[in-house]
C-alpha cells in the first residue's frame, strides 16, 4: 500500500496526463500545461518535503520488482521539484505560437513521465517513463521550427531517441532472458544513457534538434538529464564492480566531449547551434564528477545538474522569446537589442554566468566541488574542465554580445522588453542561481546523501551502503 | 577598543559596495531607475563611511596588530572539504584597501558630473559599486579560493565597462577580446589554487604561510611552491598586462574615461602585482619562478616603453605607461623587494589615476604648458634617438607600432590557428547534424591586430 508521499507523486504524474486530454481537444490548452505543471510542482514538493526537511534521508535501492514502482527519496525529491518549476515556467512564459494544443499536451506527457523516470525505483516503471518522454518528439507533436533552410525532418533524434529506448530495454531485461550477461548489460545501459545524454561521440543529434528542432521542448528533454539519472541511480549501485572499471573511460569520453564541443563553440556562429554545444559541454561535467568517486566531487556533480537545468533553460527560453519577436539575427553581426530589452539582457548575462561559474552564483560552488573532486581523483583530466569552462564563458559572452550589444540594426522591427509574466518566470530563475550562491549549503546538503551513497558505491562496494 | 570592532570593520569595507549594487540592481529590476542625485549620494556616503573605517584599521594594523583575522564561518562544506569564509586585514591588505576606497569613492564623485545625463549612468554606478566590492574582497580575502570570487568580479566588471559604449562595434568587439583574454590567463589561478590545495591540504593564508607580510615562509616544498608559483604568475601576468598577455589593455580604453582611469590606471591593474606580493613565500622558495617575474616584468617595461612611444592617443599611452610601471612593479616584487614594490603601486596608482581623469583635458593642459614655456618645450628622448642609426630608429619605430609584433604573433600562430580549426569543427558538426552550416564572418576575438591598432579611448 502506498504512503502519503506516494500518492502524492502518483497524483503529480497522473494528473497531467488526464490534463492531455482537454489539451488535445482545443480547450485551452495553454491553461491546461500551466495548471498540470503547477499542480504536479506542488505535489512532487509535498512528497519531497520529509526528504528535505530531514537531515539524513535514505536513497531507496533500484531494483525492486515488488511494492510500489515509484518514490521520493534523496535521489529524487530536488530532481522532480526543480523539473516541475522548470515546465511550470516554460508553460507560463514561453511564446504560445510553439505548441499549439498538440504542444500542450507534449508538454504534460513530458513532465508526467519525466517525474515518474526520476522516481522509478523498478525497470518497468523506468522503461515505461523513459519511452513516454521521447514519444512527444517521436510523434512530432510541436509544429515544425519552419525557420531554417534545411530540413531535417526530425531524423537524428527521433532515431536517437527510439535506440536508448531500445538499448535500455535490453540493459534492464538482458539479464534475466540470457543467463551470465552482466557485461553486456551494463554496457546497454551506459549506452543508453551515452546517446540519450549526448556525450561525446553521440551527441550530433542534440545539435540537431536545437537548430531545427522546437528549442524548449528539447531544452527540457536535456534538461530532464536522464542519462545521469540512468548512470547513478541504475548502472553504479546495480553493477558497482563494473562502474568502478568503465567509469573512468565514460569520465574520459565526457571530457573529451566537453573540451570538443566547447573548442567548436569557439567557431560557431549560429546561436542555436551555439547553445546546443555550450549546454552538451556544461552536462558532460556531470560525468566527470560522478567519476571522481569524492563525495565532493559527486555532490558538486549533482549540484551542477541543477545548475546546467536552471541557467539553460533560462537562456533557451531568453533566446526563444526574442526570436519569437523576430529580433534576433543568425549570429554573424550584432543585434543590440539591450537597448530595447535590457531586462532581458540582464537576465541572459546572469543565466550563463552562472553557467560558467561566476561567483555568486550556485554555479561557483557546484564547479568549485566538480573541480576539487576531479582533480584529486584525475589531475590531468581533471584540467579539461577548467579549461572547458574557459572556452565556454567566452562562447556566452560572445553570444551575449551578438545578442545584446552592438547598434541595432535598423530594420529591427519594435518589440517589447519581458512582458510582466516572461519577468515573473525569469526572476524566480535568477533569484535561484544568485541566491543558491550566496547560500549553497542548503542546496548542496540536499545532494551529499546521494553523493555518499555514490561515492561509498564506487569504493567500497553496495555492502558497505546504509539503505 | 571592543575586540569585534577590527573584524567588524573589515566585513564593512568588504560589504558595503555589494550592498549598494544589489540594492539599485534589486530597484532597477522591480522597475524603479533611482535618479542620478541619490545615485551620487549613496556613493558618497557609502565611501565615506568605508573610508573611515579603513582609517581606523590602517591606525589598528600600524600599532602593532600586524593582522585582524574574521572568521565568517563556511561558506559551504562536503565531506573533507570546506570552503571557509575568511577575511584578512595586515600590511598588505589594509594599504590596498584604503587605495581602493579613496579611488573607488573619488572616480564615483567624478563621475557624478562627467556622466550626467549619460544614458548608461545607472549601469556605470552599479558596476562601479560591484567592482569596488570584488576588489576589496580580493585583497581582504583570507584565502586563495575567495581571491578567486573577488578577481573573476573584477575581471566581469572591466570586460562590461570596455563595452560601456554598446552601440559601437570596436568596444563591444574589443571586450570580447579582454574578456577572453582573461579567462585564459585566469586559468593559472584556478589551477594555481588547485595546486596549493593538493599539496597543502588548504587554501587558506594561515595554512599555507607562517608569520607575518612581508617575513613570511611557506610550508610548501619546492616542487610544489615551483608549480603553484608559475601557475599563479601566469594569472597575475594576464590580469596586469605583462607579455604575453599585453595585448588588451589598449583595446580596454574603449570603456569611459573614469572607468578606464579605476581600471588600468588604480586598481584592476595592479591586481596581479598584489598576487604576486601575497604570494611572495611562494616566489621566494623558487628561484626559477622569481627569475621568470623578472625578467617578464623588466621586459614588458621595455615593450611597454617602446609601444607607449610610438602611440598616438592619450589614453592609449597611458596605459602602456601603467603597463611599464606594473612591469617595474613585478621585477621588485620578484626581487623579494617587498615594501618598495608596495609603495611603488600605491604611489603609481594615485599618480595614474590623476592622468586618466585629466587625458580628455590634456590637450589644454598642454597648450597652457607649452603657453607658460614660452612655447619651446623639448622633446623628451630626442636625444637618445638621435644616437642610434636612421635604419635602427626607423626598425624600432615599426617595431614599436606594432607593439613588439605580440597580437600579430598570437593571432597568427595561436588564436588564428585555434579558430580555424574551431570553425572546422563546428562546419563538420553542423554537417553531421544536417543542420548545414553559414559561414559567416570571423568571430570577434580573431580580429586582425592592425585594425583595431588605434582602438583608443572614446573620451581622449
Amino acid at each position: 500500500m502506498p504512503d502519503f508521499s506516494q500518492i502524492l507523486l502518483l497524483a503529480g504524474i497522473v494528473v497531467p496526463l488526464v490534463l492531455m486530454v482537454p489539451a488535445l481537444r482545443g480547450w485551452r490548452p495553454r491553461m491546461c500545461a500551466i495548471a498540470g505543471s503547477a499542480f504536479t510542482l506542488v505535489c512532487v514538493s509535498a512528497a519531497g518535503w520529509p526528504v528535505l526537511s530531514s537531515a539524513s534521508s535514505p536513497v531507496v535501492p533500484f531494483g525492486l520488482t515488488e511494492g510500489w514502482p515509484l518514490v521520493s527519496d534523496a535521489f529524487s525529491a530536488v530532481p522532480t521539484i526543480v523539473f516541475a518549476a522548470m515546465m511550470l515556467g516554460v508553460a507560463v512564459a514561453s511564446p504560445r505560437r510553439d505548441h499549439g494544443p498538440r504542444g500542450y499536451a507534449g508538454l504534460l506527457l513530458l513532465l508526467a513521465s519525466t517525474i515518474a523516470a526520476d522516481a522509478a525505483i523498478s525497470p518497468a516503471a523506468l522503461f515505461v517513463a523513459w519511452t513516454a518522454s521521447a514519444a512527444p518528439f517521436i510523434l512530432r507533436m510541436w509544429p515544425e521550427n519552419g525557420s531554417q533552410r534545411t530540413d531535417v525532418r526530425g531524423r537524428f533524434p527521433v532515431a536517437a531517441l527510439i535506440a536508448s529506448s531500445i538499448l535500455l530495454a535490453g540493459g534492464l531485461w538482458v539479464r534475466q532472458l540470457v543467463p551470465g550477461t552482466q557485461v553486456t548489460a551494463f554496457a546497454l545501459l551506459m549506452l543508453a544513457a551515452l546517446v540519450r545524454k549526448g556525450v561525446f561521440p553521440f551527441h550530433t543529434w542534440v545539435i540537431s534538434a536545437f537548430s531545427d528542432g522546437p528549442l524548449l521542448p528539447f531544452g527540457l528533454l536535456i534538461n530532464a538529464h536522464f542519462g545521469a539519472l540512468l548512470v547513478a541511480r541504475v548502472a553504479i549501485p546495480l553493477f558497482p564492480e563494473l562502474a568502478r572499471e568503465a567509469l573512468p573511460l565514460v569520465s574520459n569520453l565526457a571530457m573529451i566531449g566537453a573540451l570538443y564541443t566547447a573548442f567548436a563553440g569557439l567557431g560557431e556562429a549560429n546561436p542555436r547551434r551555439l547553445l546546443a554545444l555550450t549546454m552538451l559541454s556544461q552536462t558532460a561535467f556531470i560525468f566527470g564528477g560522478l567519476e571522481s568517486r569524492t563525495v565532493e566531487g559527486i555532490a558538486g556533480a549533482l549540484t551542477h545538474l541543477l545548475v546546467v537545468s536552471a541557467a539553460t533553460g533560462g537562456l533557451l527560453l531568453i533566446y526563444r522569446l526574442l526570436e519569437a519577436r523576430g529580433v534576433t539575427g543568425d549570429g554573424t553581426t550584432f543585434s543590440g537589442l539591450a537597448g530595447r530589452a535590457p531586462r532581458f539582457a540582464v537576465y541572459f548575462a546572469i543565466c550563463g554566468l552562472a553557467l560558467v561559474g561566476l561567483p555568486g552564483t550556485l554555479g561557483f560552488a557546484a564547479e568549485d566541488l566538480l573541480f576539487h573532486g576531479a582533480l584529486e581523483s584525475h589531475p590531468l583530466l581533471g584540467m579539461a574542465l577548467p579549461l572547458a569552462t574557459a572556452l565556454n564563458a567566452i562562447n556566452i559572452y560572445r553570444l551575449f554580445s551578438r545578442l545584446f550589444l552592438g547598434r541595432r540594426a535598423e530594420q529591427t522591427p519594435p518589440f517589447r522588453d519581458a512582458l510582466p509574466w516572461e519577468r515573473a518566470v525569469l526572476t524566480a530563475v535568477v533569484l535561484f542561481l544568485i541566491a543558491g550562491g550566496l547560500a549553497p549549503h542548503g542546496i548542496i546538503t540536499l545532494r551529499t546523501e546521494t553523493a555518499s551513497m555514490l561515492a561509498t558505491v564506487l569504493t567500497k562496494g553496495v555492502s558497505h551502503v546504509n539503505h | 577598543m571592543p575586540p569585534a570592532l577590527p573584524q567588524f570593520l573589515i566585513a564593512f569595507v568588504v560589504a558595503a559596495p555589494f550592498c549598494a549594487f544589489a540594492g539599485i540592481g534589486l530597484l532597477w529590476l522591480f522597475g524603479w531607475k533611482p535618479r542620478e542625485r541619490i545615485l551620487a549620494a549613496v556613493s558618497a556616503v557609502l565611501y565615506s563611511a568605508a573610508g573611515a573605517a579603513v582609517a581606523v584599521l590602517f591606525v589598528i594594523t600600524g600599532q602593532g596588530n600586524s593582522e585582524t583575522v574574521v572568521r565568517l564561518g563556511s561558506w559551504f562544506h562536503v565531506g573533507r572539504y570546506e570552503f571557509s569564509l575568511v577575511l584578512l586585514a595586515d600590511r598588505l591588505s589594509v594599504p590596498m584597501m584604503a587605495m581602493t576606497v579613496l579611488l573607488v569613492g573619488l572616480i564615483g564623485s567624478f563621475s557624478v558630473r562627467y556622466l550626467h545625463r549619460d544614458p548608461g549612468y545607472l549601469r556605470f554606478f552599479a558596476l562601479l559599486h560591484l567592482f569596488g566590492f570584488a576588489s576589496l574582497l580580493s585583497f581582504a580575502a583570507g584565502s586563495f579560493d575567495l581571491l578567486i570570487g573577488g578577481w573573476e568580479l573584477v575581471g566581469l566588471t572591466s570586460v562590461l565597462l570596455i563595452a560601456f559604449f554598446h552601440n559601437r562595434r570596436d568596444p563591444v568587439q574589443n571586450a570580447i577580446r579582454v574578456f577572453a583574454t582573461y579567462r585564459v590567463a585566469d586559468l593559472g589561478l584556478l589551477t594555481g589554487v588547485f595546486v596549493l590545495h593538493h599539496a597543502a591540504g588548504s587554501t587558506l593564508y594561515g595554512s599555507l604561510f607562517r608569520g607575518h607580510w612581508p617575513a613570511q615562509t611557506t610550508v610548501l616544498n619546492t616542487d610544489a611552491a615551483a608549480l603553484a608559483g608559475f601557475l599563479l604568475l601566469i594569472a597575475a601576468c594576464g590580469k596586469s598586462a605583462q607579455i604575453p598577455f599585453s595585448g588588451w589593455l589598449p583595446r580596454a580604453m574603449e570603456g569611459p574615461t573614469p572607468s578606464s582611469a579605476i581600471f588600468y590606471g588604480a586598481i584592476s591593474v595592479h591586481l596581479g602585482a598584489y598576487l604576486l606580493l601575497r604570494t611572495e613565500p611562494i616566489l621566494k622558495a623558487s628561484p626559477g619562478v622569481r627569475t621568470v617575474a623578472v625578467c617578464t616584468g623588466i621586459l614588458t617595461a621595455i615593450h611597454a616603453t617602446m609601444s607607449g612611444r610610438a602611440s598616438t592617443d592619450a589614453k592609449t599611452s597611458l596605459a602602456y605607461s601603467s603597463m611599464a610601471q606594473v612591469g617595474l612593479i613585478f621585477a621588485e616584487a620578484g626581487m623579494g623587494w617587498s615594501w618598495l614594490a608596495l609603495v611603488h603601486t600605491l604611489s603609481h596608482a594615485a599618480v595614474r589615476t590623476l592622468q586618466f581623469l585629466r587625458a580628455p583635458s590634456m590637450l589644454h593642459d598642454y597648450h597652457r604648458v607649452h603657453a607658460a614655456a614660452g612655447g619651446q618645450l623639448p622633446k623628451t628622448g630626442d636625444h637618445y634617438q638621435a644616437l642610434l642609426p636612421a635604419g635602427a630608429r626607423l626598425w624600432l619605430y615599426r617595431f614599436a607600432l606594432d607593439r613588439a609584433h605580440l597580437d600579430t604573433i598570437l593571432d597568427r600562430f595561436i588564436v588564428g590557428p585555434s579558430l580555424r580549426l574551431a570553425r572546422g569543427f563546428a562546419a563538420f558538426e553542423a554537417g553531421r547534424s544536417g543542420t548545414g552550416w553559414r559561414g559567416g564572418e570571423a568571430p570577434a576575438i580573431a580580429a586582425r591586430s592592425h585594425s583595431r591598432r588605434n582602438a583608443g579611448g572614446a573620451d581622449a
